[in-house]
């Protein structure tokens, strides 16, 4: 049973379904891939589970993150509690991530299990590299537009930059981000960022059509009054699956608009 | 004395307005200097065929921003100092009246589920949502003919409610909704002229208003009946100068987020530095607050100019305004009329010691068969509906008495507060919420997350004391040199309220995912509660509720009006501070189980006495009584109505609550 996506997904690949996990309900608008079994229960607010639910259960163990810590004490009176935490204080995620992979292995008592798939994921990059050759001249800018005046930008140390530097790319945003992998800024920021490739991974109409009339976004060497690509849902705050699914949408998005 | 609160410091300042205007300008010159000079010959520079990011940062963000910053501080300031002198209030200020959670419950509302609604812009539904919450704040405050205090304290009622439905939004679906932080951090950062055109033309369509209203509003100065006998209809002129002061701030709000702090201190060192006159007060607060706005936005970017991680003026604002705040707080005689106009109503019958008894009864029966509902009726693990079965007992029965006892304990607590500070202060819409003192766990608890990380529940719970001890000790120090006067304790209370509000909004407007975890510990963690800890509560709330019943007589007493009391040998400061002492303790016990915000400590006794009961122990008693049922009904709301999913008892609480409250209002006649 988990309480986060990220470990969640990872059970997923190691062919070791979590019979909960908290919001399976957001699953679909968070994660999209890998799916999630139907047979799956939620079990709630993840900050807020439904512990009389989760008894019923009887789960082997329950995993949780640093993020987590506070409802920690009440989970032990159901199961054991496992902390395994992607996004912490220190480092950066995609090593911890591998960590936590091979700590689940571990835990499903199928380390080989978990072994090959951190080395196929290795393999996937390995391919992804190739495949981001010929992007790799323009350094890529991932945003999250939160309203008309404001995005997250994604940067070190974080998933997505992580990700960009084992496939041979140059994250824009070379200031550092919060241990979540982005900072907070005013569109104006953008501005000293030269010539770089600019994709959003959620992007409102609204904002969209406030952007457009926006001669300070419409001249940004990143944007220069084209429309940014939006990627398709992926996990931001997610494990080694995340992080593949990402490489791969990042660079169908680079190959469109090069075509 | 409602006139010039601040005599003394009249005489001390003959120039003041000016000269603290000159003290504004000198640091904004510099500052400016600095920040600008290399720039503005970009101005009239021919734009180079090559991109050049400092010419477009300089013509479409900064320069757009400091004009934004100087109409929002002044729109501000204005509302504040027409709703200073309408409301007589020297603490009134935009975010009295709900303006800026109304609009923030609307951008939630439209974020989740009507995103279209965004196609008229996120201004319009933010002005929207505003205009909503003033209507409901005037219909709430009509049938007092919009005197003042009813005015702030649904204001008050207003603004929590919307404020605590928006988190618990941001709480179930967090995804986009961090926008909203940003939003309530109040940012000036721009990328076009658009806004700021949009904002002038606004406010240049409501400021000839104002000049109509300078005359009237310095005549209310002379009180209502000598107003009413000039021939001002007072109670039609206190709306509109109220709804004019609500367009101002919504009009700001709506198109830079929340901005606190300038509506309340600009006009208040304007009246220290010495401006006498209505007029001249809304003038000088005017221009005062577009320069402090100005100098504080100024600072910010000089002191964001190394990092570009967003640092919102509106939450710095709160931050550099609340130490003139609380050091003006002692200066400021709160100008508040007597209280006795609208104290508790006897609109329903005095019944007699058999009735009393057979009310309490049927209470008692009703809580109990709730009990027995909230125990052994709920929502299967498959979702389906049932009675527990024999076999189910040992295993869902543990999870379900400890929070039950929890949340009917907290209700009990929290109802005894209500009564006791309702009582205390002959107001009706007290409630243990203003006094300051969940603002203050909240508070603690923010800090504890970000500076300590990852902080279990007992850290959690230890913060949040020390956090509620610390504010307890805090208004009662400012309280002290009123006397611990009720009214002036529940502004104070108030004033700190807002002021940590805005300090949590600054921590979380970066979008941090610890903002979440703040917000979910708000919502109340009655569900996690362990037996020791139901059975504490009970026992602190049998403890609470033992020192009240002791403390009756003064309570009764102290009806008769603190002259009247103290003629009777009592000792009404030391009874202040007692009561206030036992309400803010109930509150902190409470606090922790179901979160900051439940209207049950104000709804409970206002229940009890609609069915006729009287006197300070039957009414007592019924309180703790309605509070445990409200509480209890909602927690079990809370479990099942979303099942797997557990709503906030909280705010399932002020969603029962709420229409109890109005329609309460509206008897009121």
């Amino acid at each position: 049973m988990s309480l986060d996506y990220g470990l969640a997904e990872t059970l997923l690949m190691l062919d070791s379904a979590p019979i909960a996990v908290a919001d399976a309900r957001g699953w679909k608008d968070w994660v999209a891939q890998p799916t999630l079994p139907i047979s799956t229960v939620d079990c709630g607010v993840a900050l807020d589970p439904n512990l009389e639910l989760l008894s019923t259960l009887k789960p082997d163990v329950i995993l949780t993150t640093e993020y987590l810590a506070m409802v920690e004490d009440r989970l032990t009176v159901v199961a054991p509690v496992r902390r395994l935490s992607i996004f912490s204080e220190g480092g950066t995620p995609y090593p911890k991530a591998v960590e936590a992979a091979l700590a689940l292995g571990e835990l499903i008592g199928d380390r080989d299990r978990a072994q090959r798939y951190v080395a196929e994921s290795e393999t996937y990059f390995d391919v992804c590299r190739e495949r981001a050759r010929p992007f790799s001249e323009k350094p890529i800018l991932l945003l999250s537009f939160l309203d008309p005046r404001h995005v997250r930008v994604y940067g070190a140390p974080g998933m997505y930059d992580d990700v960009l530097k084992r496939i041979g790319l140059r994250n824009a945003w070379t200031e550092e981000t919060n241990y979540w992998g982005f900072s907070t800024i005013g569109i104006e920021a953008l501005a000293k960022i030269g010539s770089a490739f600019a994709v959003a991974d959620h992007l409102p109409q609204d904002i969209q059509a406030v952007l457009d009339q926006s001669p300070l976004w419409n001249d940004l060497p990143s944007v220069s009054g084209r429309k940014i690509p939006v990627l398709p849902t992926v996990l931001m705050f997610g494990a080694i699956p995340s992080a593949r699914r990402f490489a791969g949408l990042l660079l169908d998005a680079l190959e469109g608009a090069a075509a | 004395m409602i006139s010039s609160p601040l005599n003394k410091a009249h005489r001390q300042l003959p120039h003041g307005p000016a000269l603290l205007a000159l003290m504004l300008v000198i640091p904004i010159l510099i500052l400016g200097a600095m920040l600008l000079s290399s720039k503005l010959p970009m101005l009239w520079q021919p734009p180079s065929a090559a991109y050049d990011p400092d010419r477009m940062v300089f013509l479409y963000s900064t320069l757009p921003r400091l004009v934004m910053a100087v109409l929002c501080g002044g729109a501000l300031a204005a509302s504040g100092a027409i709703l200073q002198q309408v409301l007589r209030n020297p603490l009134a200020s935009p975010t009295t009246l709900g303006i800026d959670a109304g609009a923030r419950l609307a951008l939630a509302l439209a974020t989740l589920f009507f995103p279209a609604l965004f196609g008229w812009g996120r201004d319009v539904v933010a002005l929207l949502g505003s205009s909503l919450a003033a209507c409901l704040v005037f219909a709430l405050a009509r049938r007092q003919d919009f005197a003042p205090i009813p005015l702030v304290l649904s204001g008050l009622l207003v603004g929590l409610y919307c404020g605590a439905l928006a988190s618990i939004l941001a709480l179930i679906d967090s995804r986009w909704l961090a926008s909203l932080f940003i939003w309530g951090g109040g940012s000036l950062s721009q990328q076009s002229w658009q806004p700021t055109v949009d904002l002038s033309i606004r406010l240049a369509l409501a400021a000839p208003f104002a000049v109509f209203l300078l005359r009237p509003l310095t005549l209310l100065e002379l009180g209502d009946d000598a107003a009413r006998g000039l021939g001002l209809p007072v109670s039609r002129l206190r709306l509109g100068a109220v709804a004019l002061a609500v367009v101002l701030s919504a009009f700001t709000v709506s198109a830079v987020g929340v901005i606190g702090f300038v509506g309340l201190v600009a006009p208040i060192l304007t009246r220290l530095a010495g401006a006498r006159d209505f007029t001249a007060r809304l003038v000088w607060s005017t221009l005062i607050g577009a320069l402090l706005l100005l100098l504080t936005d100024l600072l910010v970017q000089y002191g964001a100019g190394a990092s570009s991680d967003l640092l919102p003026t509106g939450a710095v604002t709160a931050i550099l305004g609340s130490p003139i705040l609380l050091w003006l707080l002692p200066r400021l005689q709160a100008s508040m009329r007597p209280s006795s106009g609208h104290t508790s109503g006897t609109r329903a019958a005095r019944l007699n010691n058999s009735q009393n008894r057979l009310v309490m009864a049927a209470l008692a029966v009703g809580l109990l068969g709730l009990v027995l509902v909230v125990l052994f009726f709920g929502r299967a693990p498959d979702g389906s509906w049932h009675w527990l079965a024999q076999t189910e007992l040992s295993t869902a029965l543990p999870w379900r008495w400890p929070r039950s006892l929890a949340v009917a304990s907290a209700g009990a607590l929290l109802a005894t507060a209500g009564f006791v500070l309702q009582r205390l202060t002959g107001n009706e819409m007290a409630s243990p919420e203003i006094l300051g003192i969940s603002a203050g766990s909240t508070f603690a608890v923010a800090i504890g997350l970000f500076v300590i990380g990852d902080m279990s529940s007992v850290e959690a719970f230890l913060a949040a004391m020390a956090g509620a001890a610390a504010t307890l000790f805090l208004v009662l120090l400012l309280g002290r040199r009123a006397g611990f006067a009720p009214e002036r304790m529940l502004l104070a209370g108030i004033a700190i309220s807002a002021l940590l509000d805005a300090v949590i909004g600054m921590l979380s407007a970066t979008g941090d995912p610890r903002s979440f975890q703040l917000l979910s510990w708000m919502s109340g963690v009655a569900s996690g509660v362990q037996p020791v800890g139901a059975a504490s509560a009970a026992v602190v709330a049998a403890l609470m509720l033992a020192v009240t019943l002791l403390a009756r007589r003064p309570i009764e007493l102290l009806a008769l009006g603190a002259p009247s009391a103290g003629g009777l040998g009592l000792n009404v400061r030391s009874v202040h501070l007692l009561l206030l002492a036992l309400a803010a303790i109930a509150t902190a016990a409470a606090t922790p189980l179901v979160g900051p915000l439940t209207f049950a400590g104000l709804i409970a006794p206002h229940l009890v006495r609609l069915t006729g009961v009287r006197g300070a122990l039957p009414s007592l008693l019924g309180s703790a009584c309605a509070g445990a049922t409200i509480l209890l009904a909602a927690d079990w709301l809370a479990r099942v109505c979303a099942f797997p999913f557990q709503l906030p008892t909280g705010l399932v609480a002020c969603l029962v609550g709420a229409p109890v409250l109005l329609w309460l209002l509206q008897r009121r006649a």
